[in-house]
């Protein structure tokens, strides 16, 4: 049984109220993101007008959403999302290994009729009979899904992306404790955490004030937990820094006294090399190297946080390539409106039925 | 010209070792000698703040293995060097370079370490390239210098073709026991491309160097097994040699599942990557090595392999495991610039 569209949105609002890693929204904000999207009364009513004609927005039921396990926002966005527009039947392949704690909190917190089941083994039937299929992950996996699906079925792949932060322009501390919260939430492994910041001006200098933000509000964040693999990846990469920065090839190192908590490099070379994120900043300067580097990936750039937010510095994050540009520190909230991945996001979960005079 | 009083002090202390006794003032001596003569070196110890003056052996700088691949490491005049092993480059972030002046040490080491473990000396036979094919490869060399590089010993051609039949050759008309020593790789090609060999009763096999170059992964008690049949010995008289280019010495452990030890001039420490200390007792980290016979480049060299050490004095090899990788929807920027480029 699906709610009527107002009671929907009371019932998943309540229940975002517990969800602490994706924004709350009240009734009305649900309703002015369909209104913004899909135009007034496109989900409340049963067909509206639309350019002389008539249109009528059906539901893709059932959804499958098949989640990561370091992104449980990501989860949660999705399956809202089909919440919103109505989907009857709606099915979470969750990972094996790890427990989306906040995801099964917030179905817990739905009305019963409005749970989607949640499965560790993808059953069979599910991929056979999805009529949209929501995948999140990596590019081995989405390929994986790709290769399975059936063409009638709507197919969401969410790949690996890149996002980061460009500073172009004045900073102070205000600012540089927001782009903290931007790399520790969700460790940094989400395709909205700032891999890393190119700097307009002094990048050294920015980097070293940076490092000195981290250490400042370290004692504050929740603990890393790295596995033995994880750490020793990290401390390699901060020991390679350390002989580059030995070696006077211009690069600079920082990171906390003990332990693995964070690392911020300046790296001078116009070359992009492998981090392993976990709490790990490489500050690059803003060079014509770099630019045309980030050119060619433009297909897989998603946020980028810009500062000062002007329209000169929107234009150009656009222009490089972002699918969404944002304030320093907002790299992880996108408000629901956000058109993840470029798609309208209740489009996508919906069939749009043409009704002709 | 390097210095060839310290070279006489560590290949006295390699042949006549007296169990270690006298391992720590030479590794002091080695590392202060490095400190002077190894410009990269000399430089990431400053880098980290630490001075020459040490306590113990185990605070011992470590050069990270990568560093091989983006540094000459050299405690010796460039215009001395003489022999070049590089590592097989299978990574792709190009190969490591280890330079020498001389293959003295090597050469010493080798044998000594041999001998130490009471490994055989005669009827080796190498699944490998003869130096004269594979001028770049430790490994062909360690096989030239334990063979006195007989030509005969070499059992794999210059195509890199293993010689099945005269393997065979020697498989049905020794008498005497073999020591077969090669890749886990040339091992599994081996297991692939012909049929049962039995080896002469007391016959041993050495295996060494994963699988690099290859998409083929095979458990080692899955592969010791395969082995032990193909060849009809004994699980445990097939020994592993834990060695890298970038290393003079090497470890040897035996059958599976038991731990690697290496010989009295070359020690190991498990180190907890969080806290750059060793690891407390039984706890995995990565593996450090402070090999003395490693004058002429770093004798301490931090891995990137995680091993557990163990109470009898070895370490448990653990590897490296890439699916333990951080894994998000984050994607490393020259990832995927290597991808638009394909």
């Amino acid at each position: 049984m699906t709610l009527p569209f107002r009671e929907r949105l009371e019932r998943i609002s309540d229940a975002l109220l517990g969800c602490p890693i994706v924004q709350p929204a009240s009734v009305a904000q649900l309703a002015q993101w369909v209104d913004a999207e899909l135009g007034p009364g496109a989900l409340s009513e049963d067909t509206i007008p639309y350019g002389g004609r008539r249109r009528r927005l059906q539901p893709l039921s059932p959804i499958l959403h098949v989640v990561s396990g370091n992104t449980p926002h990501a989860a949660v966005q999705s399956l809202v999302r089909g919440l919103v527009t109505g989907a009857a039947v709606q099915w979470i392949k969750v990972p094996q290994a790890v427990r989306l704690a906040e995801l099964e909190n917030f179905v817990t917190a739905l009305p019963e009729c409005m749970r989607p089941a949640l499965a560790q083994e993808l059953p069979a039937a599910w991929l056979e009979r999805a009529a949209a299929v929501a995948v999140f992950g990596a590019d081995e996996t989405i390929r994986e899904f790709a290769r399975r699906i059936q063409p009638w079925q709507r197919f969401l792949p969410h790949g690996n992306k890149v996002s980061f932060g460009w500073i172009r322009g004045r900073y102070d501390e205000e600012l540089l404790a927001a782009l903290t919260r931007d790399v520790v939430a969700f460790d940094q492994l989400g395709c909205l955490s700032p891999q890393f910041y190119l700097v307009s001006g002094d990048a050294r200098n920015f980097a070293r004030d940076l490092a000195a933000i981290f250490s400042r509000e370290e004692p504050d964040w929740p603990p890393l937990r790295l596995t033995t693999q994880e750490a020793a990846r990290l401390r390699e990469f901060r020991d390679m820094h350390q002989l580059r920065a030995a070696c006077r090839d211009g690069t600079a190192v920082w990171g906390s006294a003990e332990g693995l908590a964070w690392t911020v490099i300046f790296d001078p070379r116009p070359e992009f090399a492998w981090t392993p994120l976990l709490r790990t900043v490489v500050v690059k300067a803003e060079t014509e190297g770099v630019l045309e580097r980030l050119r060619r990936i433009a297909p897989f750039l998603s946020t980028i946080a810009v500062h000062p937010y002007t329209e000169e510095g929107l234009t150009l994050a656009v222009r490089l390539g972002a699918q969404r540009v944002c304030r320093a520190g907002a790299m992880q909230n996108p408000d629901w409106l956000w058109h993840h991945d470029g798609w309208p996001s209740l489009g996508a979960f919906l069939r749009y039925v043409d009704v002709e005079n | 010209m390097h210095d060839e009083n310290l070279e006489e002090k560590v290949l006295r202390f390699i042949t006549a070792p007296a169990d270690g006794a006298g391992f720590e003032s030479l590794a002091f001596e080695i590392h202060g000698f490095q400190r002077c003569h190894n410009l990269v070196y000399a430089r990431y110890c400053e880098q980290l703040g630490i001075g020459s003056s040490l306590e113990s052996w185990k605070q011992i700088p470590a050069l990270p293995q990568q560093a091989f691949k983006r540094q000459r490491i050299l405690a010796f005049p460039e215009i001395d060097i003489r022999f070049e092993f590089r590592t097989s480059g299978t990574t792709g972030e190009g190969y490591g370079r280890h330079l020498l002046p001389s293959l003295a040490l090597y050469r010493h080491s080798v044998l000594a370490g041999w001998r130490y473990f009471g490994l055989p000396e005669k009827g080796i036979r190498l699944l490998m390239q003869a130096p004269e094919y594979a001028p770049y490869s430790s490994l062909a060399r360690m096989g030239a210098i334990l063979t006195g590089n007989h030509a005969e010993a070499f059992l794999v051609d210059a195509r890199g073709g293993i010689e099945r039949d005269r393997l065979a050759k020697v498989a049905a008309e020794t008498q005497r026991p073999v020591m077969l020593f090669g890749t886990a790789l040339a091992f599994v090609n081996l297991l692939e491309q012909s049929s049962a060999m039995p080896l002469p009763a007391g016959s041993l096999l050495m295996e060494t160097g994963g699988f690099k170059g290859s998409n083929r992964v095979i458990d080692k008690t899955e592969l010791y097994e395969r082995l032990a049949n193909h060849f009809q010995v004994r699980v445990e008289d097939i020994w592993n040699e834990y060695g890298m280019t970038e290393l003079t010495s090497q470890f040897y452990s035996r059958g599976t599942g038991g731990p690697h030890f290496g010989p009295p001039w070359l020690r190991f420490l498990v180190i907890d990557p969080e806290t750059n200390r060793p690891a407390p007792a039984g706890q995995s980290g990565v593996l450090r090595i402070i090999d003395l016979a490693n004058l002429w480049s770093v004798l301490g060299i931090q891995t990137q392999d995680l091993a557990v050490a163990q109470p009898d004095g070895g370490f448990l090899l653990l590897g490296r495991d890439p699916a333990a990788l951080p894994r998000g929807c984050s994607r490393a920027v020259d990832e995927l610039l290597r991808t638009v480029r394909a």
